[in-house]
Protein backbone atom coordinates (compact mmCIF):
# COMPACT_ATOMS: atom_id res chain seq x y z
CA UNK A 1 0.00 0.00 0.00
CA UNK A 2 2.81 2.43 0.93
CA UNK A 3 4.63 1.41 -2.23
CA UNK A 4 1.55 2.19 -4.30
CA UNK A 5 1.25 5.59 -2.63
CA UNK A 6 4.77 6.51 -3.70
CA UNK A 7 3.95 6.13 -7.36
CA UNK A 8 2.69 9.14 -9.25
CA UNK A 9 0.13 7.22 -11.25
CA UNK A 10 -1.13 10.38 -12.91
CA UNK A 11 2.28 11.24 -14.32
CA UNK A 12 2.94 7.63 -15.35
CA UNK A 13 -0.42 7.54 -17.07
CA UNK A 14 0.53 10.66 -18.98
CA UNK A 15 3.77 9.02 -20.06
CA UNK A 16 1.74 6.08 -21.40
CA UNK A 17 -0.53 8.46 -23.30
CA UNK A 18 2.43 10.36 -24.70
CA UNK A 19 4.02 7.09 -25.78
CA UNK A 20 0.88 5.92 -27.53
CA UNK A 21 0.08 9.28 -29.11
CA UNK A 22 3.63 9.87 -30.19
CA UNK A 23 4.87 6.39 -30.97
CA UNK A 24 1.80 4.95 -32.65
CA UNK A 25 0.65 8.36 -33.87
CA UNK A 26 3.85 8.92 -35.81
CA UNK A 27 3.60 5.48 -37.41
CA UNK A 28 0.00 6.21 -38.46
CA UNK A 29 0.64 9.69 -39.85
CA UNK A 30 3.78 8.61 -41.69
CA UNK A 31 1.93 5.59 -43.02
CA UNK A 32 -0.85 7.86 -44.32
CA UNK A 33 1.74 9.99 -46.07
CA UNK A 34 3.28 6.94 -47.75
CA UNK A 35 -0.14 5.56 -48.67
CA UNK A 36 -1.24 8.84 -50.20
CA UNK A 37 1.97 9.18 -52.19
CA UNK A 38 1.78 5.59 -53.44
CA UNK A 39 -1.85 5.93 -54.54
CA UNK A 40 -1.15 9.28 -56.20
CA UNK A 41 1.68 7.68 -58.15
CA UNK A 42 -0.54 4.78 -59.19
CA UNK A 43 -3.31 7.10 -60.42
CA UNK A 44 -0.79 9.13 -62.40
CA UNK A 45 0.66 6.02 -64.03
CA UNK A 46 -2.80 4.70 -64.84
CA UNK A 47 -2.47 1.64 -62.67
CA UNK A 48 -5.35 2.79 -60.51
CA UNK A 49 -8.44 4.86 -61.05
CA UNK A 50 -9.62 7.33 -58.52
CA UNK A 51 -9.37 10.86 -57.34
CA UNK A 52 -5.85 12.21 -57.61
CA UNK A 53 -6.80 15.10 -55.37
CA UNK A 54 -8.19 12.81 -52.70
CA UNK A 55 -5.05 10.70 -52.54
CA UNK A 56 -2.96 13.83 -52.57
CA UNK A 57 -4.98 15.15 -49.67
CA UNK A 58 -4.32 11.96 -47.72
CA UNK A 59 -0.59 12.38 -48.26
CA UNK A 60 -0.79 16.05 -47.28
CA UNK A 61 -2.77 15.33 -44.13
CA UNK A 62 -0.32 12.59 -43.20
CA UNK A 63 2.65 14.87 -43.69
CA UNK A 64 1.14 17.80 -41.83
CA UNK A 65 0.04 15.63 -38.93
CA UNK A 66 3.54 14.17 -38.67
CA UNK A 67 5.01 17.65 -38.51
CA UNK A 68 2.36 18.78 -36.03
CA UNK A 69 3.07 15.88 -33.69
CA UNK A 70 6.77 16.65 -33.74
CA UNK A 71 6.42 20.39 -33.28
CA UNK A 72 3.79 20.13 -30.54
CA UNK A 73 5.76 17.52 -28.67
CA UNK A 74 8.99 19.46 -28.71
CA UNK A 75 7.22 22.69 -27.84
CA UNK A 76 5.56 21.02 -24.84
CA UNK A 77 8.92 19.72 -23.68
CA UNK A 78 10.41 23.19 -23.57
CA UNK A 79 7.55 24.58 -21.50
CA UNK A 80 8.61 22.92 -18.27
CA UNK B 1 23.88 14.56 -36.99
CA UNK B 2 23.31 12.30 -34.00
CA UNK B 3 25.95 14.09 -31.97
CA UNK B 4 24.54 17.48 -32.89
CA UNK B 5 21.04 16.45 -31.87
CA UNK B 6 22.38 15.07 -28.58
CA UNK B 7 23.87 18.53 -28.05
CA UNK B 8 20.62 20.33 -28.85
CA UNK B 9 18.53 17.95 -26.76
CA UNK B 10 20.55 18.73 -23.69
CA UNK B 11 19.17 22.28 -23.68
CA UNK B 12 15.47 21.47 -24.09
CA UNK B 13 14.64 20.62 -20.52
CA UNK B 14 16.26 20.48 -17.07
CA UNK B 15 13.67 18.36 -15.27
CA UNK B 16 15.88 15.29 -15.12
CA UNK B 17 18.80 17.35 -13.83
CA UNK B 18 16.53 18.61 -11.05
CA UNK B 19 15.64 15.03 -10.10
CA UNK B 20 19.30 14.02 -9.94
CA UNK B 21 20.34 17.11 -8.00
CA UNK B 22 17.46 17.23 -5.56
CA UNK B 23 15.46 14.03 -5.75
CA UNK B 24 17.70 11.09 -4.87
CA UNK B 25 20.04 12.17 -2.07
CA UNK B 26 19.88 14.81 0.66
CA UNK B 27 21.62 17.89 -0.71
CA UNK B 28 22.52 19.21 2.73
CA UNK B 29 24.36 15.98 3.62
CA UNK B 30 26.27 15.43 0.39
CA UNK B 31 29.99 16.19 0.14
CA UNK B 32 32.49 16.22 -2.71
CA UNK B 33 34.29 13.00 -1.68
CA UNK B 34 30.94 11.19 -1.68
CA UNK B 35 30.16 12.41 -5.17
CA UNK B 36 33.64 11.44 -6.31
CA UNK B 37 33.25 7.95 -4.88
CA UNK B 38 29.88 7.56 -6.55
CA UNK B 39 31.31 8.60 -9.90
CA UNK B 40 34.21 6.17 -9.50
CA UNK B 41 31.74 3.35 -8.97
CA UNK B 42 29.74 4.34 -12.03
CA UNK B 43 32.83 4.66 -14.21
CA UNK B 44 34.10 1.28 -13.04
CA UNK B 45 30.80 -0.33 -13.99
CA UNK B 46 30.81 1.39 -17.38
CA UNK B 47 34.37 0.32 -18.15
CA UNK B 48 33.64 -3.26 -17.15
CA UNK B 49 30.57 -3.54 -19.35
CA UNK B 50 32.44 -1.83 -22.19
CA UNK B 51 35.20 -4.42 -21.90
CA UNK B 52 32.66 -7.23 -21.96
CA UNK B 53 30.93 -5.62 -24.96
CA UNK B 54 27.59 -5.35 -23.20
CA UNK B 55 25.08 -2.53 -23.65
CA UNK B 56 24.68 -1.15 -20.17
CA UNK B 57 22.80 1.52 -18.35
CA UNK B 58 25.23 4.25 -17.44
CA UNK B 59 22.26 6.12 -16.00
CA UNK B 60 21.53 3.45 -13.44
CA UNK B 61 25.24 3.14 -12.81
CA UNK B 62 25.41 6.83 -12.01
CA UNK B 63 22.39 6.78 -9.71
CA UNK B 64 23.48 3.53 -8.10
CA UNK B 65 26.94 4.92 -7.53
CA UNK B 66 25.59 8.01 -5.81
CA UNK B 67 23.21 6.02 -3.63
CA UNK B 68 25.91 3.54 -2.68
CA UNK B 69 28.39 6.24 -1.79
CA UNK B 70 25.77 8.06 0.26
CA UNK B 71 24.83 4.89 2.11
CA UNK B 72 28.46 4.24 2.96
CA UNK B 73 29.18 7.79 4.07
CA UNK B 74 25.95 8.90 5.74
CA UNK B 75 23.70 5.89 6.01
CA UNK B 76 20.09 5.37 4.96
CA UNK B 77 19.11 8.82 6.14
CA UNK B 78 21.08 10.42 3.36
CA UNK B 79 19.07 8.80 0.58
CA UNK B 80 15.64 9.99 -0.53
CA UNK B 81 14.05 6.56 -0.86
CA UNK B 82 10.69 7.91 -1.95
CA UNK B 83 12.38 9.79 -4.75
CA UNK B 84 14.32 6.70 -5.79
CA UNK B 85 11.12 4.66 -6.00
CA UNK B 86 8.91 7.33 -7.55
CA UNK B 87 11.33 8.87 -9.99
CA UNK B 88 13.85 6.11 -10.78
CA UNK B 89 12.73 2.54 -10.07
CA UNK B 90 9.09 2.62 -11.10
CA UNK B 91 9.53 4.73 -14.25
CA UNK B 92 12.63 2.72 -15.12
CA UNK B 93 10.66 -0.51 -15.21
CA UNK B 94 7.43 0.90 -16.62
CA UNK B 95 9.09 2.89 -19.39
CA UNK B 96 10.75 -0.21 -20.83
CA UNK B 97 7.51 -2.19 -20.78
CA UNK B 98 5.53 0.72 -22.22
CA UNK B 99 8.11 1.26 -24.96
CA UNK B 100 7.90 -2.41 -25.87
CA UNK B 101 4.11 -2.42 -25.89
CA UNK B 102 3.90 0.77 -27.96
CA UNK B 103 6.44 -0.64 -30.40
CA UNK B 104 4.39 -3.85 -30.77
CA UNK B 105 1.30 -1.80 -31.66
CA UNK B 106 3.25 0.59 -33.87
CA UNK B 107 4.93 -2.22 -35.80
CA UNK B 108 1.64 -4.01 -36.40
CA UNK B 109 0.17 -0.72 -37.66
CA UNK B 110 3.20 -0.17 -39.89
CA UNK B 111 2.79 -3.61 -41.43
CA UNK B 112 -0.91 -2.91 -41.98
CA UNK B 113 0.11 0.05 -44.10
CA UNK B 114 2.77 -2.13 -45.76
CA UNK B 115 0.02 -4.40 -47.10
CA UNK B 116 -1.60 -1.46 -48.88
CA UNK B 117 1.54 0.27 -50.05
CA UNK B 118 4.01 -1.25 -52.53
CA UNK B 119 6.93 -2.83 -50.70
CA UNK B 120 9.48 -0.71 -52.55
CA UNK B 121 7.69 2.50 -51.66
CA UNK B 122 7.16 1.39 -48.09
CA UNK B 123 10.75 0.32 -47.62
CA UNK B 124 12.08 3.54 -49.10
CA UNK B 125 9.54 5.60 -47.19
CA UNK B 126 10.17 4.03 -43.81
CA UNK B 127 13.90 4.13 -44.42
CA UNK B 128 13.59 7.85 -45.00
CA UNK B 129 11.35 8.12 -41.97
CA UNK B 130 14.03 6.45 -39.87
CA UNK B 131 16.24 9.47 -40.40
CA UNK B 132 13.60 11.45 -38.53
CA UNK B 133 12.84 8.82 -35.91
CA UNK B 134 16.52 8.17 -35.20
CA UNK B 135 16.99 11.92 -34.90
CA UNK B 136 14.22 11.98 -32.31
CA UNK B 137 16.00 9.27 -30.34
CA UNK B 138 19.19 11.32 -30.44
CA UNK B 139 17.27 14.34 -29.22
CA UNK B 140 15.68 12.28 -26.46
CA UNK B 141 19.06 10.92 -25.47
CA UNK B 142 20.33 14.46 -25.03
CA UNK B 143 17.31 15.55 -22.98
CA UNK B 144 17.61 12.61 -20.61
CA UNK B 145 21.23 11.50 -20.40
CA UNK B 146 23.04 14.82 -20.52
CA UNK B 147 20.76 15.99 -17.72
CA UNK B 148 22.15 13.39 -15.36
CA UNK B 149 25.65 14.72 -15.71
CA UNK B 150 24.29 18.23 -15.21
CA UNK B 151 22.50 17.11 -12.06
CA UNK B 152 25.67 15.59 -10.61
CA UNK B 153 27.68 18.71 -11.35
CA UNK B 154 25.01 20.92 -9.78
CA UNK B 155 25.07 18.61 -6.76
CA UNK B 156 28.84 19.02 -6.55
CA UNK B 157 28.54 22.78 -6.88
CA UNK B 158 25.94 22.84 -4.12
CA UNK B 159 28.12 20.61 -1.91
CA UNK B 160 31.03 22.97 -2.42
CA UNK B 161 28.94 26.03 -1.66
CA UNK B 162 29.09 27.48 -5.18
CA UNK B 163 25.32 27.15 -5.54
CA UNK B 164 22.76 27.48 -2.81
CA UNK B 165 21.10 24.19 -1.93
CA UNK B 166 17.36 24.20 -2.48
CA UNK B 167 17.50 26.85 -5.18
CA UNK B 168 17.91 24.70 -8.24
CA UNK B 169 19.60 26.22 -11.24
CA UNK B 170 21.95 24.89 -13.91
CA UNK B 171 24.69 27.35 -14.90
CA UNK B 172 25.12 27.81 -18.63
CA UNK B 173 28.70 26.54 -18.61
CA UNK B 174 27.47 23.28 -17.05
CA UNK B 175 24.85 22.88 -19.78
CA UNK B 176 27.39 23.55 -22.52
CA UNK B 177 29.97 21.22 -20.97
CA UNK B 178 27.58 18.32 -20.52
CA UNK B 179 25.98 18.81 -23.93
CA UNK B 180 29.42 18.82 -25.54
CA UNK B 181 30.50 15.71 -23.65
CA UNK B 182 27.47 13.69 -24.67
CA UNK B 183 27.74 14.84 -28.28
CA UNK B 184 31.41 13.90 -28.43
CA UNK B 185 30.78 10.55 -26.79
CA UNK B 186 28.17 9.69 -29.39
CA UNK B 187 30.33 11.02 -32.22
CA UNK B 188 33.31 8.94 -31.13
CA UNK B 189 31.33 5.81 -31.71
CA UNK B 190 28.73 3.67 -30.05
CA UNK B 191 28.03 1.90 -33.33
CA UNK B 192 29.25 -1.49 -32.13
CA UNK B 193 26.85 -1.41 -29.24
CA UNK B 194 24.16 -0.17 -31.60
CA UNK B 195 24.99 -3.17 -33.77
CA UNK B 196 24.45 -5.45 -30.81
CA UNK B 197 21.05 -3.92 -30.14
CA UNK B 198 19.99 -3.77 -33.74
CA UNK B 199 21.20 -7.16 -34.92
CA UNK B 200 21.47 -9.43 -31.94
CA UNK B 201 18.35 -8.41 -30.08
CA UNK B 202 15.86 -8.31 -32.91
CA UNK B 203 17.62 -10.09 -35.73
CA UNK B 204 17.58 -8.25 -39.04
CA UNK B 205 15.44 -5.26 -38.36
CA UNK B 206 13.37 -3.94 -41.26
CA UNK B 207 12.74 -0.23 -41.90
CA UNK B 208 9.11 -0.34 -40.68
CA UNK B 209 10.28 -2.05 -37.49
CA UNK B 210 13.09 0.39 -37.05
CA UNK B 211 10.82 3.36 -37.54
CA UNK B 212 8.30 2.03 -35.07
CA UNK B 213 10.93 1.13 -32.48
CA UNK B 214 12.64 4.48 -32.70
CA UNK B 215 9.39 6.45 -32.64
CA UNK B 216 8.21 4.53 -29.58
CA UNK B 217 11.51 4.78 -27.76
CA UNK B 218 11.97 8.46 -28.55
CA UNK B 219 8.49 9.50 -27.40
CA UNK B 220 8.88 7.54 -24.17
CA UNK B 221 12.26 9.11 -23.48
CA UNK B 222 11.09 12.62 -24.31
CA UNK B 223 7.89 12.22 -22.32
CA UNK B 224 9.79 10.89 -19.33
CA UNK B 225 12.27 13.75 -19.58
CA UNK B 226 9.35 16.16 -19.28
CA UNK B 227 8.37 14.58 -15.95
CA UNK B 228 11.95 14.44 -14.72
CA UNK B 229 12.33 10.65 -14.85
CA UNK B 230 15.99 9.70 -15.36
CA UNK B 231 15.63 6.64 -17.56
CA UNK B 232 18.04 4.21 -19.02
CA UNK B 233 17.73 5.19 -22.67
CA UNK B 234 19.59 1.98 -23.50
CA UNK B 235 16.94 -0.15 -21.88
CA UNK B 236 14.01 1.85 -23.23
CA UNK B 237 15.27 1.63 -26.79
CA UNK B 238 16.13 -2.05 -26.29
CA UNK B 239 12.59 -2.64 -25.08
CA UNK B 240 11.22 -0.87 -28.11
CA UNK B 241 13.43 -2.90 -30.43
CA UNK B 242 12.27 -6.15 -28.82
CA UNK B 243 8.68 -4.93 -29.04
CA UNK B 244 9.06 -4.18 -32.72
CA UNK B 245 10.41 -7.68 -33.26
CA UNK B 246 7.43 -9.15 -31.48
CA UNK B 247 5.11 -6.91 -33.46
CA UNK B 248 6.62 -8.17 -36.66
CA UNK B 249 5.85 -11.67 -35.44
CA UNK B 250 9.23 -13.25 -36.17
CA UNK B 251 10.41 -16.06 -33.97
CA UNK B 252 13.96 -14.82 -34.30
CA UNK B 253 13.07 -11.76 -32.26
CA UNK B 254 14.59 -12.43 -28.89
CA UNK B 255 17.85 -14.17 -29.45
CA UNK B 256 20.86 -14.07 -27.25
CA UNK B 257 21.00 -10.52 -26.02
CA UNK B 258 17.93 -10.23 -23.81
CA UNK B 259 19.92 -12.22 -21.26
CA UNK B 260 22.54 -9.51 -21.38
CA UNK B 261 19.84 -6.88 -21.30
CA UNK B 262 18.24 -8.21 -18.14
CA UNK B 263 21.13 -9.54 -16.15
CA UNK B 264 24.13 -7.65 -17.54
CA UNK B 265 25.87 -11.01 -17.37
CA UNK B 266 28.12 -12.68 -19.95
CA UNK B 267 26.90 -12.32 -23.49
CA UNK B 268 26.00 -15.73 -24.98
CA UNK B 269 27.21 -14.42 -28.30
CA UNK B 270 30.71 -15.72 -29.09
CA UNK B 271 31.76 -12.42 -30.70
CA UNK B 272 32.70 -9.60 -28.40
CA UNK B 273 32.50 -6.16 -29.82
CA UNK B 274 34.57 -3.29 -28.59
CA UNK B 275 33.89 0.37 -28.71
CA UNK B 276 35.71 3.25 -27.04
CA UNK B 277 34.62 3.78 -23.44
CA UNK B 278 32.11 6.55 -23.27
CA UNK B 279 31.79 9.16 -20.53
CA UNK B 280 29.07 8.38 -18.02
CA UNK B 281 25.62 9.10 -19.36
CA UNK B 282 26.76 9.88 -22.87
CA UNK B 283 27.09 6.73 -24.89
CA UNK B 284 23.96 5.38 -26.48
CA UNK B 285 21.40 6.96 -28.69
CA UNK B 286 19.73 5.02 -31.42
CA UNK B 287 19.22 1.30 -31.43
CA UNK B 288 18.81 1.19 -35.17
CA UNK B 289 20.13 3.01 -38.12
CA UNK B 290 18.46 3.25 -41.51
CA UNK B 291 18.89 0.09 -43.47
CA UNK B 292 21.53 0.83 -46.06
CA UNK B 293 21.30 -2.46 -47.93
Amino acid sequence: MIFAELIAWGDLGKVVLVGLAGGVGLVVTWGLLLLGLERTQEVRSGARSGGLAAYGAIALVGGLCTLALLVLGLWALTQK
Amino acid sequence: MTGRLNFVGAFLSISVAATIAEGIVEQDQIALPIIFAGLLGAIGFNLTTWYLGLPSSSSHALIGGMVGAMLAAVGTGGVKWSGIVEKVLIPGVFAVLIAGAVAVIGTKVAYLFLRNVGSDTATRGYRLGQIGSASLVSLGHGTNDAQKSMGIIVLALAANGNLSAGNFTVPLWVKIGCATAIALGTFMGGWRIIGTLGKKVAGDITPPQGFSAEASGATLILGSSYFGYPLSTTQVVSGAVVGSGIGRGGSETTGASPVAWVSRGSSPSPARERSPPAPTGSSRCSATRPDRS
